[in-house]
């Protein structure tokens, strides 16, 4: 669909009036990154950056992790101190090709050690996260356009929160649709055309008419330009294969959407961590892999980012139950054929530690930032309120 | 916090204790509470006994159990465990027992993927049920040496020289002190070293000799892996054991602070005033802790009958689909059970499998486009009389056990639905959309239609 259309269409932005500014004066804003599309990886439970990039020539790293340390046989050298958990060989093409960057010593100032405390801040770009706003969102403020940025899940992440629009999250393509006769949907959609009355919370109530009503809109705009497709790769069986195969169809669709956010869980591996870490790793890489691949078929690969990071790392040195408590730095990855491949930042001093933790040397929202300026191509200082650096990770 | 004292408790005051205190009332229900009156109502529901309507469950999980393994066919963990609870839900007489069991199940949020013992999991569920209405450090007591959170936060894996702190940082960071609620990394660290040697009993599922532990895991102290330094803990230094420390950390004052907001968000509202705070801090410091007396305290205040506070609440998933079936007085079977699990599950809240050890955010965080999606195409069933079920190969779709309410015409039939769901008839846009639809006719796919207009209206959400 054209932006135009979409325009003419959308009851939703024109008739609930949110004071968004309209399509018309976003469009500049938007003119650099046209067609460029950004998914978002979230690894939730804190990933073992250590064990993920491994820093195979360091006796320091083996001194503090005898039990659950990456051995120099294993790892899949990468550069003469760094190298991958052996679990993530399906990421190798990516890297050989150069369309693997990883960002190493990624984090922010007075790292908070709580997963909830620490996802938020990492979701609103703001290390005293106290508003309810997230990056995403406030990209989708800037951008104008509700449908510009999707979940996929049941329960939508912070990130994702705007002010002014409603994104959407979608648990499947497939079954992101909604069927009723024509004489109930007309009286469902003129029941909830009207403001609830006599209900004190009008806050909620109005969120719950307008999402209603969005969803209405979104399934339908879904289900009318979904097109055939077939993917263009063999994706492994887990969750989040399933999502990101989702992806890909939309992508292939050409909805309009700029970024798609998925999440893997599992990564708060306090105990076991061999036994764990590996599945997910191996999971992440393989399933990465393939939606490049079947992006590639789509022809659409020039267009992809993929973007993933963690709420923390972990504590340097293991537990006694062969796992890791929570950390501080860790590191980030990118994907794609706008990545600069290779090893960027600094790697973290295992020597100078910080109560047993990685200090950072990335600030993730220059990261973050990078991504918002030269792929979607939106002001990054609007978006994250400062200026941030990161190495150059995109070409 | 002055008590609610009206000339008149009415049907609304009762329907409004009930969706708060329960899972909403059929109109007899409401009826039979409104004669109490307001202390009597909220003494009812908080009378307890093992005797709560649900004798007849029919999952039996060491059945399901032992036949599955005889078969090698694996655990077969969550159905028989799902079923269980959600049979529990539909039929009990004791709302809001119920009620509760499900706000600690959020907030001690233990995950079965993980702990892969579905005994583990509804022997938690059970402890929850039994003390969640008793004095909250034993509750906590019991909680930090339950088998099935042990093994979730990986307690059982502690020993003196690494510990693991996994347990000794969400006791405080969610369970008790809240995140804010002025602890350090340092008493992180020093507790986690008083929970060393806490393990529990280890059993293969696999093997039919360890059956006997597998459906009975216990706690065990190692005491040869406990570590008995001093340790500084919130400011005292002392030799502490776990039970001092979960002791300690129920006596910060931010502990009654942090359960008495949580417990306002779940049963009143999101903001609790400066002033009921420090009423409900008291009532907190007289009883010792006791849930039960919080609970009475504010059920029975003005605060919680007023306008504020009434429908200004989200239902959750749990909320919203055993609501519906008991409104409707499902006669829900087995596979219904499982259908009503499968259908929250769809819509963001999976029992037994919190997203993670914070349990569900709740409030608005239940509202997105799949999750409403999901109550959408549930509500679509129901008044079309088509329940989710999880159906096994051959098995056929239950009977339908209920029926919408259908008056003498179309008017009828619309406040009988309203009164049904919204537990009052539709008023104002809602009413006028409604009766536009109706047009006058009162057929059975009228009625169906209406049923899905009101169940699908932004207000059927709010409790």
């Amino acid at each position: 669909m054209k932006r135009r259309e979409f325009l003419a269409n959308s009851f939703f932005t024109l008739a609930a009036g949110f004071g968004a500014p309209s399509f018309l004066e976003k469009t500049a804003l938007a003119a650099d990154g046209q067609g460029k599309i950004l998914v978002v990886v979230q690894l939730s439970g804190g990933n073992d950056g250590l064990n993920t990039l491994v820093p195979y020539s360091n006796g320091a790293y083996y001194a503090a992790r005898p039990s659950i340390a990456i051995t120099k046989k294993e790892v899949l050298a990468l550069s003469a101190d760094a190298g991958l958990h052996p679990s993530l060989r399906p990421f190798l093409k990516s890297w050989e090709a150069g369309q693997l960057g990883i960002i190493q010593g990624v984090g922010y100032p007075n790292s908070n050690r709580s997963h909830f405390e620490s996802m938020a801040i990492w979701h609103t770009a703001n290390p005293n996260a106290t508003q309810s706003e997230g990056w995403i969102g406030r990209f989708a403020d800037l951008y104008g356009d509700p449908f510009c940025a999707t979940n996929f899940g049941s329960i939508k992440p912070k990130a994702l929160e705007s002010n002014s629009v409603i994104l959407p999250s979608i648990s499947s393509v497939d079954s992101f649709q909604l069927k009723l006769e024509p004489k109930l949907d007309a009286a469902y959609k003129d029941l909830l055309s009207y403001p609830v009355e006599g209900y004190s919370d009008k806050g909620k109530t109005d969120l719950l008419r307008r999402n209603t009503l969005s969803l209405l809109e979104n399934t339908a705009r879904v289900q009318k330009n979904l097109q055939k497709y077939k993917a263009g790769a063999t994706y492994p069986k887990s969750g989040l294969a399933n999502n990101l195969r989702d992806v890909a169809r939309l992508i292939s669709t050409d909805l309009g959407l700029r970024v798609y956010y998925v999440q893997q869980g599992g990564y708060d591996t306090h105990a076991a961590q061999p036994e764990d870490h590996p599945k997910l790793l191996a999971d992440l890489s393989s399933s990465l892999e393939a939606f490049r691949a079947d992006l590639e078929t789509q022809g659409r690969a020039n267009d992809v980012l993929v973007l993933g990071f963690s709420e923390f790392g972990r504590r340097v040195a293991e537990n006694a139950s062969s796992g890791t408590d929570h950390g501080k730095a860790s590191i980030m990855f990118a994907l794609g054929n706008g990545v600069l491949g290779g090893i960027h930042g600094t790697a973290p001093d295992l020597e100078k530690l910080d109560n047993g933790d990685l200090r950072f040397s990335t600030d993730f929202r220059g990261v973050y930032g990078q991504a918002l300026e030269n792929w979607l191509g939106v002001s990054s200082q609007q978006v994250l309120g400062g200026s941030f650096s990161s190495d150059k990770y995109l070409k | 916090m002055l008590p609610y004292a009206p000339k008149n408790y009415s049907l609304s005051d009762a329907a409004h204790l009930l969706r708060r205190a329960g899972f909403g009332g059929s109109s007899q229900e409401i009826a039979t509470y409104a004669k109490l009156g307001v202390e009597l109502a909220v003494e009812r529901l908080l009378y307890t006994s093992s005797d709560d309507g649900t004798e007849n469950n029919p999952f039996d999980l060491e059945q399901l159990f032992l036949e599955r393994q005889e078969k090698n066919e694996g655990i077969g963990a969550g159905t028989g465990l799902y079923g269980w609870w959600l049979h529990k839900l539909i039929y009990t007489n004791q709302p809001l027992k119920e009620k509760l069991t499900l706000f600690w199940h959020g907030h001690f949020a233990t995950e079965l993927s993980k702990v892969e013992n579905p005994f583990a999991m509804q022997l938690q569920n059970q402890t929850l049920r039994r003390l969640g209405l008793g004095k909250f450090e034993t509750l906590v007591q019991a909680i930090s040496k339950d088998p099935a959170m042990l093994r979730y936060l990986d307690n059982n894996r502690n020993v003196k020289g690494k510990p693991n702190e996994n347990y000794a940082r969400e006791l405080m960071e969610l369970f008790t002190l809240g995140v804010n609620g002025g602890y350090s990394e340092t008493d992180v660290q020093e507790s986690a070293r008083a929970f060393t040697g806490w393990t529990l009993s280890n059993a293969n599922p696999q093997n039919p000799k360890d059956n006997a532990k597998y459906i009975n895991p216990q706690y065990v102290f190692n005491k040869n892996q406990f570590d008995t330094g001093e340790k500084t803990y919130l400011g005292q230094r002392g030799t502490w054991t776990g039970e001092d420390i979960v002791r300690l950390a129920v006596a910060h004052p931010s502990s009654a602070k942090f359960i008495i907001t949580k417990l306002w968000n779940f049963f009143v509202d999101d903001a609790i005033s400066d002033a009921d705070l420090e009423t409900l801090t008291q009532v907190w410091q007289e009883s010792n802790g006791e849930i039960a007396a919080l609970l009475r305290r504010i059920l029975t205040s003005q605060v919680f009958y007023s306008n504020k506070s009434r429908y200004a609440l989200v239902k959750s998933p749990a909320e919203y689909v055993v609501g519906t079936l008991r409104r409707l007085e499902v006669k829900a079977t087995p596979e219904q059970c499982l259908g009503a699990y499968s259908a929250m599950q769809n819509m963001g809240q999976r029992l037994f499998n919190p997203p993670n050890v914070k349990g569900w955010d709740g409030g608005t965080t239940w509202v997105s486009d799949s999750s409403l999606l999901s109550r959408l195409n549930f509500i679509g069933g129901v008044s079309q009389y088509r329940l989710p079920a999880n159906l096994q190969k051959g098995q056929t779709t239950p009977a339908i056990r209920y029926r919408l309410p259908q008056g003498k015409t179309a008017l009828e039939t619309i406040n009988a639905l309203g009164q049904m769901f919204l537990d009052a008839p539709p008023e104002d846009a809602l009413r006028r959309s409604l009766e536009k639809y109706a047009d006058s006719k009162n057929s059975p796919d009228t009625v169906k239609g209406l049923a899905y207009l009101i169940l699908g209206s932004p207000q059927y959400h709010l409790s």
